[in-house]
Protein backbone atom coordinates (compact mmCIF):
# COMPACT_ATOMS: atom_id res chain seq x y z
CA UNK A 1 0.00 0.00 0.00
CA UNK A 2 2.70 2.35 0.89
CA UNK A 3 4.81 1.60 -2.25
CA UNK A 4 1.38 2.42 -3.95
CA UNK A 5 1.77 5.41 -2.56
CA UNK A 6 4.86 6.32 -3.49
CA UNK A 7 4.11 5.62 -7.15
CA UNK A 8 1.17 7.93 -7.13
CA UNK A 9 3.34 11.02 -5.43
CA UNK A 10 5.80 10.48 -8.12
CA UNK A 11 3.75 10.10 -11.01
CA UNK A 12 1.65 13.72 -9.68
CA UNK A 13 4.79 15.19 -9.57
CA UNK A 14 6.31 13.77 -13.20
CA UNK A 15 3.17 15.51 -13.99
CA UNK A 16 3.86 17.39 -17.49
CA UNK A 17 4.17 21.30 -17.24
CA UNK A 18 1.16 21.67 -18.87
CA UNK A 19 -0.85 21.10 -16.60
CA UNK A 20 0.63 24.02 -14.06
CA UNK A 21 -0.09 27.63 -14.07
CA UNK A 22 2.21 29.99 -15.58
CA UNK A 23 4.86 32.01 -13.17
CA UNK A 24 3.43 35.66 -13.77
CA UNK A 25 6.48 36.98 -12.41
CA UNK A 26 8.69 35.66 -15.21
CA UNK A 27 5.84 37.17 -17.31
CA UNK A 28 5.64 40.64 -16.21
CA UNK A 29 9.54 40.26 -16.38
CA UNK A 30 8.84 39.04 -20.79
CA UNK A 31 5.99 41.90 -20.99
CA UNK A 32 8.90 44.30 -19.98
CA UNK A 33 12.07 43.58 -21.44
CA UNK A 34 10.86 41.93 -24.67
CA UNK A 35 8.67 45.18 -26.23
CA UNK A 36 5.37 44.37 -25.71
CA UNK A 37 4.77 47.48 -23.60
CA UNK A 38 5.68 49.79 -26.27
CA UNK A 39 2.47 48.87 -28.45
CA UNK A 40 -0.12 47.30 -25.28
CA UNK A 41 1.11 49.78 -22.65
CA UNK A 42 2.78 49.14 -19.95
CA UNK A 43 -0.66 48.49 -17.87
CA UNK A 44 -1.36 46.15 -20.68
CA UNK A 45 -4.67 48.47 -21.81
CA UNK A 46 -3.24 49.33 -25.03
CA UNK A 47 -4.34 52.93 -25.77
CA UNK A 48 -6.56 54.00 -29.04
CA UNK A 49 -5.65 55.91 -31.45
CA UNK A 50 -2.43 53.66 -33.24
CA UNK A 51 -2.07 52.00 -36.20
CA UNK A 52 -2.35 48.82 -35.98
CA UNK A 53 -4.58 49.32 -33.49
CA UNK A 54 -3.04 46.63 -30.23
CA UNK A 55 -5.92 44.67 -28.36
CA UNK A 56 -5.83 45.68 -24.49
CA UNK A 57 -4.28 42.27 -22.80
CA UNK A 58 -5.25 43.05 -19.41
CA UNK A 59 -7.91 40.97 -17.66
CA UNK A 60 -7.86 38.58 -21.13
CA UNK A 61 -8.81 34.78 -20.81
CA UNK A 62 -5.23 33.37 -20.21
CA UNK A 63 -5.76 30.81 -22.67
CA UNK A 64 -7.10 32.86 -25.31
CA UNK A 65 -3.52 34.98 -25.26
CA UNK A 66 -2.01 31.81 -25.47
CA UNK A 67 -3.76 30.92 -28.64
CA UNK A 68 -3.42 33.70 -30.15
CA UNK A 69 0.37 34.30 -29.31
CA UNK A 70 0.55 30.44 -30.67
CA UNK A 71 -1.46 31.16 -33.72
CA UNK A 72 0.77 34.32 -34.48
CA UNK A 73 3.87 32.10 -33.92
CA UNK A 74 3.36 29.75 -36.20
CA UNK A 75 1.68 31.78 -38.84
CA UNK A 76 -1.85 31.04 -38.75
CA UNK A 77 -2.82 34.54 -37.78
CA UNK A 78 -0.23 36.54 -40.13
CA UNK A 79 0.57 40.36 -41.57
CA UNK A 80 0.96 41.81 -38.17
CA UNK A 81 4.08 42.88 -35.79
CA UNK A 82 2.66 40.29 -33.57
CA UNK A 83 4.50 37.58 -35.60
CA UNK A 84 7.84 38.80 -35.14
CA UNK A 85 6.76 39.42 -31.47
CA UNK A 86 5.47 35.48 -30.88
CA UNK A 87 8.51 34.34 -32.93
CA UNK A 88 11.20 33.60 -29.97
CA UNK A 89 8.47 32.80 -27.42
CA UNK A 90 8.63 29.16 -25.86
CA UNK A 91 5.33 27.62 -24.51
CA UNK A 92 6.79 28.40 -20.63
CA UNK A 93 7.16 31.99 -22.13
CA UNK A 94 3.54 32.23 -23.51
CA UNK A 95 1.76 30.66 -20.01
CA UNK A 96 3.66 32.94 -18.36
CA UNK A 97 3.13 36.08 -20.02
CA UNK A 98 -0.84 34.78 -19.95
CA UNK A 99 -0.75 34.25 -16.66
CA UNK A 100 0.93 37.91 -16.08
CA UNK A 101 -1.25 39.30 -18.32
CA UNK A 102 -4.86 37.69 -17.02
CA UNK A 103 -4.40 38.70 -13.44
CA UNK A 104 -4.21 42.80 -13.86
CA UNK A 105 -7.09 45.00 -14.16
CA UNK A 106 -8.53 46.75 -17.35
CA UNK A 107 -11.69 47.88 -18.66
CA UNK A 108 -12.34 43.96 -20.19
CA UNK A 109 -15.58 41.99 -19.65
CA UNK A 110 -18.14 39.68 -21.17
CA UNK A 111 -20.50 40.68 -23.12
CA UNK A 112 -23.82 41.93 -21.18
CA UNK A 113 -27.18 40.29 -22.07
CA UNK A 114 -29.07 41.94 -24.94
CA UNK A 115 -32.28 42.75 -25.55
CA UNK A 116 -34.58 44.05 -28.50
CA UNK B 1 -31.70 83.77 -46.28
CA UNK B 2 -31.15 81.28 -49.41
CA UNK B 3 -27.44 81.02 -48.39
CA UNK B 4 -28.12 81.13 -44.87
CA UNK B 5 -30.16 77.72 -45.69
CA UNK B 6 -27.72 76.37 -48.16
CA UNK B 7 -25.16 76.69 -45.19
CA UNK B 8 -27.26 75.04 -42.80
CA UNK B 9 -27.93 72.32 -45.15
CA UNK B 10 -24.24 71.60 -45.90
CA UNK B 11 -23.38 71.56 -42.14
CA UNK B 12 -26.01 68.64 -41.72
CA UNK B 13 -24.84 67.14 -44.51
CA UNK B 14 -21.04 67.12 -42.87
CA UNK B 15 -22.15 66.32 -39.38
CA UNK B 16 -23.88 63.01 -41.00
CA UNK B 17 -20.87 62.44 -43.21
CA UNK B 18 -18.79 62.12 -39.91
CA UNK B 19 -21.09 60.01 -37.80
CA UNK B 20 -21.39 57.30 -40.80
CA UNK B 21 -17.14 57.40 -40.83
CA UNK B 22 -17.11 56.02 -37.06
CA UNK B 23 -19.68 53.21 -35.45
CA UNK B 24 -22.32 53.51 -33.79
CA UNK B 25 -22.77 52.31 -30.85
CA UNK B 26 -26.28 51.80 -30.46
CA UNK B 27 -26.85 50.77 -33.53
CA UNK B 28 -23.92 48.28 -32.76
CA UNK B 29 -25.77 47.37 -29.88
CA UNK B 30 -28.55 45.73 -31.97
CA UNK B 31 -26.46 44.25 -34.28
CA UNK B 32 -24.33 42.54 -31.85
CA UNK B 33 -27.20 40.44 -30.80
CA UNK B 34 -25.79 37.31 -32.40
CA UNK B 35 -22.41 37.78 -30.37
CA UNK B 36 -23.74 37.29 -26.69
CA UNK B 37 -24.69 33.40 -27.26
CA UNK B 38 -21.12 33.04 -26.90
CA UNK B 39 -18.99 35.99 -26.14
CA UNK B 40 -21.56 37.21 -23.66
CA UNK B 41 -21.42 33.70 -21.68
CA UNK B 42 -18.33 34.02 -18.76
CA UNK B 43 -15.68 31.58 -19.58
CA UNK B 44 -17.31 30.54 -22.93
CA UNK B 45 -15.03 27.17 -24.55
CA UNK B 46 -14.81 26.73 -28.00
CA UNK B 47 -15.44 22.95 -28.95
CA UNK B 48 -12.42 22.21 -30.46
CA UNK B 49 -9.66 23.31 -29.82
CA UNK B 50 -10.48 23.98 -26.36
CA UNK B 51 -10.00 27.73 -25.33
CA UNK B 52 -12.22 30.21 -23.72
CA UNK B 53 -13.35 32.56 -26.45
CA UNK B 54 -11.91 36.07 -25.75
CA UNK B 55 -13.60 38.87 -23.48
CA UNK B 56 -15.22 41.85 -25.75
CA UNK B 57 -16.78 44.04 -23.56
CA UNK B 58 -14.53 47.64 -23.62
CA UNK B 59 -11.99 46.29 -26.30
CA UNK B 60 -10.84 48.91 -28.62
CA UNK B 61 -12.68 49.05 -31.51
CA UNK B 62 -10.10 49.98 -34.32
CA UNK B 63 -8.99 46.32 -33.07
CA UNK B 64 -12.49 44.38 -33.44
CA UNK B 65 -12.41 46.20 -36.63
CA UNK B 66 -9.42 44.49 -37.88
CA UNK B 67 -10.14 41.01 -36.03
CA UNK B 68 -13.01 40.93 -38.19
CA UNK B 69 -11.73 41.82 -41.61
CA UNK B 70 -9.65 39.16 -40.79
CA UNK B 71 -12.08 36.24 -40.22
CA UNK B 72 -14.27 37.43 -42.97
CA UNK B 73 -11.45 37.28 -45.18
CA UNK B 74 -10.12 34.01 -43.60
CA UNK B 75 -6.99 35.40 -42.72
CA UNK B 76 -7.70 34.28 -39.66
CA UNK B 77 -9.15 30.54 -39.92
CA UNK B 78 -12.19 30.22 -37.08
CA UNK B 79 -15.10 28.53 -39.00
CA UNK B 80 -17.37 30.37 -36.53
CA UNK B 81 -16.00 33.56 -36.77
CA UNK B 82 -15.78 33.13 -40.58
CA UNK B 83 -19.11 32.73 -40.71
CA UNK B 84 -20.04 35.43 -38.29
CA UNK B 85 -17.92 38.02 -39.85
CA UNK B 86 -19.30 37.20 -43.34
CA UNK B 87 -23.16 38.36 -42.64
CA UNK B 88 -21.75 41.78 -41.24
CA UNK B 89 -20.89 45.08 -43.67
CA UNK B 90 -18.10 46.94 -42.66
CA UNK B 91 -19.87 49.50 -41.22
CA UNK B 92 -22.01 47.03 -38.78
CA UNK B 93 -18.24 45.98 -38.00
CA UNK B 94 -17.73 49.71 -37.01
CA UNK B 95 -21.00 49.70 -34.77
CA UNK B 96 -20.50 46.67 -33.36
CA UNK B 97 -16.84 47.56 -32.50
CA UNK B 98 -17.66 50.93 -31.23
CA UNK B 99 -20.71 49.28 -28.99
CA UNK B 100 -17.84 47.23 -27.43
CA UNK B 101 -15.58 49.83 -26.51
CA UNK B 102 -18.73 52.26 -25.02
CA UNK B 103 -18.71 48.67 -22.64
CA UNK B 104 -15.43 49.47 -20.74
CA UNK B 105 -15.77 49.38 -17.34
CA UNK B 106 -12.37 51.54 -16.57
CA UNK B 107 -10.34 52.95 -18.85
CA UNK B 108 -11.07 55.38 -21.20
CA UNK B 109 -9.69 55.31 -24.70
CA UNK B 110 -6.63 58.16 -24.31
CA UNK B 111 -5.65 56.55 -21.08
Amino acid sequence: MKKLNLIAAALVLAAPAAFADGNPASGKQIFETHGCAGCHDASAVAKAGQDPQPPILAGQYKDYIIQALREYKKNERKGSPMNAMAAPLSDTDMKDLAEYLSALPGPLGTLPEGGH
Amino acid sequence: MRIRALTLGLAALLVSLGAQADGDAAKGKVAAYACIGCHGVPNYTNQYPNYRVPELAGQRAAYIVQALKEYKAGDRAHKTMHAQASSLSDQQMQDIAAYFESLGKTAPAGQ
